[in-house]
């Protein structure tokens, strides 16, 4: 069922047994989940099918601290979420990332990984990614049809990230939840707040209005906040009518620990035969090739990040061919090729390499590779969002994110490209040059992460291992703010099988 | 070049490498040595790019020919010039392999060398310059 608040009464009462704010990767894969069951489920969303600027404009708030993307445009609030812009970039996150690590402060996740995997191979078909739950370099030198490189696999491994269409979720399940019978889809609904008993350990309601002042209330029986990794500790924050300093935020927890995935530019490396074929780490050329949607990467292994005490960590190569006299020639004529087409994209550096490899052939040699990566920020306190004094136009208090770095962020960086330099050097395959530079206009990859982190006790987090904020009876947080470690991969696929347990385990509870 | 900027390199170079003379002996080893060098590197100009990089950092040394070959004595079993030139490639080969796994790695500008490849590129560049 399909509703828009701005079309209903000027004060509505709805109940439901379960109420989804946000209909993003996280919401819509739980009210999917829900759909063959009993509950009654209403699906809140501030906006509607597509982007709307007036909106999106609730989204804006301030950067105080490290240079970041504007909170405005880090994502996109109508269904579907920031999946109306994501890259599909998948994979799972390592084993080692979810242990306790003495080197990382707070880390160890109150989830296994292996309880997770059932959740992962099921976010394989959400997110419609063709290859298998198989992430090894094996399995995928088969596929690709390429080696990898032969690094020392007791240090380094070459994963590859498989590739989502990528899936845009208000596309893709935007008829499956309309057509649902128990999920009612209300659009327009900007939740404003939450509401609790006296001692603040239910949720009674979850108060809602449309950009025209249509006021919504919604009763349900459990709470489930998806709405992104700034929003989810907003909406704690600014539920503060019983708890002062907001929902779940008894132990000073909401808000903080705010992760990234800082983007770095590291260097290159000359490889010692430049006629090697690179075409495992290639994902320009990969991703044109049928049946193939996934690319190589290199990631330190767990045994070498535990040996030398290191946060995680990926790496992606791509390789830049050299242009002999020949090319050149070649690249002229390509240029004409195109001038008689009409197209505008004539220099060399604008022409598809997989393109400019399927034609001509000769252009193999690599001249060089840049290397670039993506790496786990350590959990911080200090990196967090909280509420500014700038409201928005529901007189709401806008978002206000100070995102700080730890020295060992980088130096953990610097320490792990030395010793590929070395594995590069001492197999034979190459050398490196290390020069480290935040990647320009990257920062980090919009991953907005730990905000309202899961841990085995509140001192540490706001949510336990079943997503469910401490001291709380029936108030549920779901998406990749719940992660209390960010490993080094991209996060909507872990979030979503995270999402996907949530549902089972909410239907479990209620039944 | 012109008489006066000839004296003035003269003197710079008798100065820099103070030690080191010309004898046909000696010739004919650099010789087989450069030779072996040209084949190792496939791009002579970089080599001698690095070398010329790490002999500035040898500035307080006062003899960079004996201090190079000193250095690389203790890297090989033979003298450089006894190396057939497919051997050398070889062997060099194995000796880079084992200074990254020892962490014997020099930097320069960025890059992560092996001791020996950059003496070698070191030793290149005096070679090529035809100063010893």
């Amino acid at each position: 069922m399909l509703s828009f608040a701005e079309n209903m009464p000027q004060i509505s009462k709805i109940n439901a047994d379960i109420c989804i704010v946000g209909a993003g990767a996280a919401g819509i894969t739980i009210a999917r989940e829900l759909i063959d069951s009993n509950l009654q489920v209403v699906l809140l969303e501030s906006g509607s099918f597509d982007y709307d600027p007036d909106t999106q404009d609730l989204y804006n708030g301030d950067n105080v601290g490290r240079e970041y993307f504007s909170l405005n445009a880090t994502r996109l609030r109508y269904f579907g979420g920031s999946t109306n812009h994501w890259g599909g970039q998948s994979g799972p996150l390592d084993e080692l990332d979810f242990a306790k690590r003495d080197w990382v402060p707070l880390s160890g996740w109150p989830v296994e990984y292996e309880e997770l995997v059932p959740y992962y191979k099921l976010a394989q078909q959400v997110l419609e990614i063709e290859g298998p739950f198989d992430y090894s370099t094996e399995y995928w030198e088969k596929v690709i049809v390429a080696k990898a490189l032969p690094l020392d696999p007791k240090k380094f491994i070459s994963s590859v990230r498989q590739y989502s269409p990528p899936t845009r979720f208000g596309e893709k399940y935007r008829q499956e939840i309309i057509n649902a019978r128990n999920v009612n889809l209300i659009l327009n609904a900007n939740v404003l707040e939450l509401n609790t008993n006296e001692s603040a350990n239910i949720v009674n309601s979850v108060r809602a209005s449309s950009l025209a002042h249509n006021e919504l209330e919604v009763k349900a029986k459990k709470v489930i906040i998806a709405a992104g990794g700034l929003e989810n500790p907003r909406l704690l924050l600014l539920s503060n009518k019983t708890q002062k300093f907001g929902l779940g935020n008894d132990c000073d927890q909401v808000g903080r620990y705010f992760m990234e995935h800082p983007h770095w530019q590291c260097g290159k490396i000359v490889l010692t035969n430049p006629e090697l074929d690179m075409g495992y780490y290639d994902g320009a050329s990969i991703r044109r090739k049928p049946g193939i949607r996934a690319a190589g990467i290199i990631m330190p292994t767990s045994s070498l990040q535990r040996k030398e005490k290191l946060l995680n960590s990926l790496f992606v190569l791509k390789p830049e061919f050299r242009e002999t006299t020949e090319d050149k020639s070649i690249i002229d004529r390509f240029d004409g090729f195109m001038d008689h087409l009409g197209r505008t994209i004539r220099k060399k550096e604008y022409i598809d390499r997989y393109t400019y490899r399927k034609y001509f052939k000769n252009s193999k040699r690599v001249a060089y590779i840049t290397i670039n990566a993506s790496t786990e920020q350590m959990p911080n306190d200090t990196s967090r969002v909280r509420l500014s004094r700038k409201r928005d136009g529901f007189g709401q208090q806008r978002l206000e994110l100070n995102w700080q770095l730890n020295p060992a962020d980088s130096s953990d960086l610097e320490k792990t490209l030395v010793l590929l330099a070395k594995d590069l050097g001492s197999n034979g395959i190459g050398r490196m040059q290390i020069d480290i530079k935040p990647l320009p206009g990257w920062p980090g990859g919009n991953h907005h992460l730990g905000t309202t982190r899961m841990s085995n006790d509140s001192k540490h987090g706001v949510v336990d291992s079943n997503c469910k904020v401490f001291n709380t009876d029936n108030l549920y947080i779901a998406g990749s703010s719940v992660f209390p470690t960010g490993g080094a991969v991209n996060p909507t696929f872990t979030l979503v099988a995270l999402s996907l347990r949530l549902a089972r385990h909410i239907k479990e509870k209620i039944v | 070049m012109n008489r006066r900027r000839f004296l003035l390199s003269l003197s710079i170079c008798s100065f820099i490498f103070p030690s080191i003379v010309y004898s046909k002996k000696t010739f004919a080893e650099n010789s087989l040595i450069e030779n072996n060098l040209r084949n190792y590197f496939f791009s002579l100009s970089s080599a001698q790019m690095i070398g010329q990089k790490y002999l500035q950092s040898l500035i307080c040394q006062p003899n960079y020919y004996i201090f190079l070959l000193s250095f690389l004595s203790k890297k090989y079993e033979k003298p450089l010039s006894l190396y057939q030139s497919n051997d050398f490639s070889k062997v060099t080969s194995e000796v880079i392999g084992r200074d990254f796994e020892s962490n014997d790695v020099i930097v320069i500008d960025g890059w992560h060398l092996s001791s020996t490849e950059v003496n070698l590129c070191a030793l290149c560049v005096i070679l090529n310059n035809g100063i010893i």
